[in-house]
């Protein structure tokens, strides 16, 4: 029954839609954290002077959502999965560049690569993952002289 | 100093932004791309099996149109050699009453030599 109904859940979401499913709840739950236990604001400046974090983490519970929602629609449909993804991590890694460029938080730029290539790097190679592909057409051998 | 890391960072985001929806599109397009080659690759031995009946109807048409030519075939020359022996009955005939019959056409002159 569960070897099923993932079979199912991998036939309805697909390889586009398993990611987003997986990224979905992943930034969703993060953003929760924030309104339950709010972490350190080391490095988030940039950010915590217009708003606290709780507030920040609603833009990654409706960018979460979004994400979310964005893996049942059809392939082409998903963008805006894709795009609402990139948002929190982008603007995380804004604010930890920031910081690290003005001096209050020294670990701030490998924060903000980590988020620029763990997070937006990989959201868009997925991006440019098809649900499914053909092989490249073979080479055809090169004209030239045979080896004598 | 943050004013500028802020733009860089939305400019940024909005580049990415853009690259997804283009990436999006691509493999909208290269799934689109399979899903045809698939239907295409089982659609084949369909296709092939419409191609054979196709060959075998043609070739039992031509088969048949064979056949009544050479029953034609054979009636005709049944025929021409029931009047070529009328034909040598009367010549004998005439002779026979001492009458010369005609010269024969030059074209059955030429199979007498030929043969053809």
């Amino acid at each position: 029954m569960p070897c099923r109904a993932a079979r199912w859940l991998h036939r309805t979401l697909g390889r586009r839609g398993e990611f987003l499913l997986i990224i979905g709840i992943g930034k969703t739950c993060w953003g929760v954290s924030f309104l339950v236990d709010p972490p350190s604001t080391a490095g988030l400046q940039l950010l915590t002077q217009w708003c606290s974090l709780r507030h920040w983490a609603w833009l990654w519970i409706a960018c979460g959502l979004i994400t979310f929602g964005s893996a049942l629609l059809r392939i082409g449909r998903d963008r805006y999965g894709f795009i609402a993804a990139l948002i929190p991590p982008a603007v995380w890694a804004t604010a930890y560049t920031s910081a690290a460029l003005s001096g209050e938080y020294s670990r701030g730029g490998f924060v903000a690569i980590w988020y620029c290539t763990s997070h937006v790097g990989v959201i868009l190679w997925a991006a440019t993952v098809p649900e499914h592909s053909v092989p490249p057409a073979p080479r055809r051998a090169r004209k030239g002289k045979a080896p004598s | 100093m943050n004013n500028w890391v802020t733009l860089l960072g939305m400019v940024g985001t909005v580049l990415a932004g853009a690259f997804a929806a283009r990436a999006t599109r691509a493999a909208s397009k290269a799934t689109a791309d399979a899903t045809r080659a698939a239907a295409v690759a089982q659609a084949e031995p369909n296709q092939r099996a419409a191609d054979l009946a196709s060959f075998q109807a043609i070739r039992d048409d031509m088969q048949d149109e064979l056949d009544e030519t050479k029953t034609e075939l054979r009636s005709l020359r049944s025929l021409v050699r029931s009047f070529a022996g009328y034909v040598t009955d009367l010549t004998t005939q005439m002779r026979g009453h001492g009458i010369e019959p005609p010269a024969p056409p030059d074209r059955l002159t030429e199979y007498d030599r030929t043969g053809v």
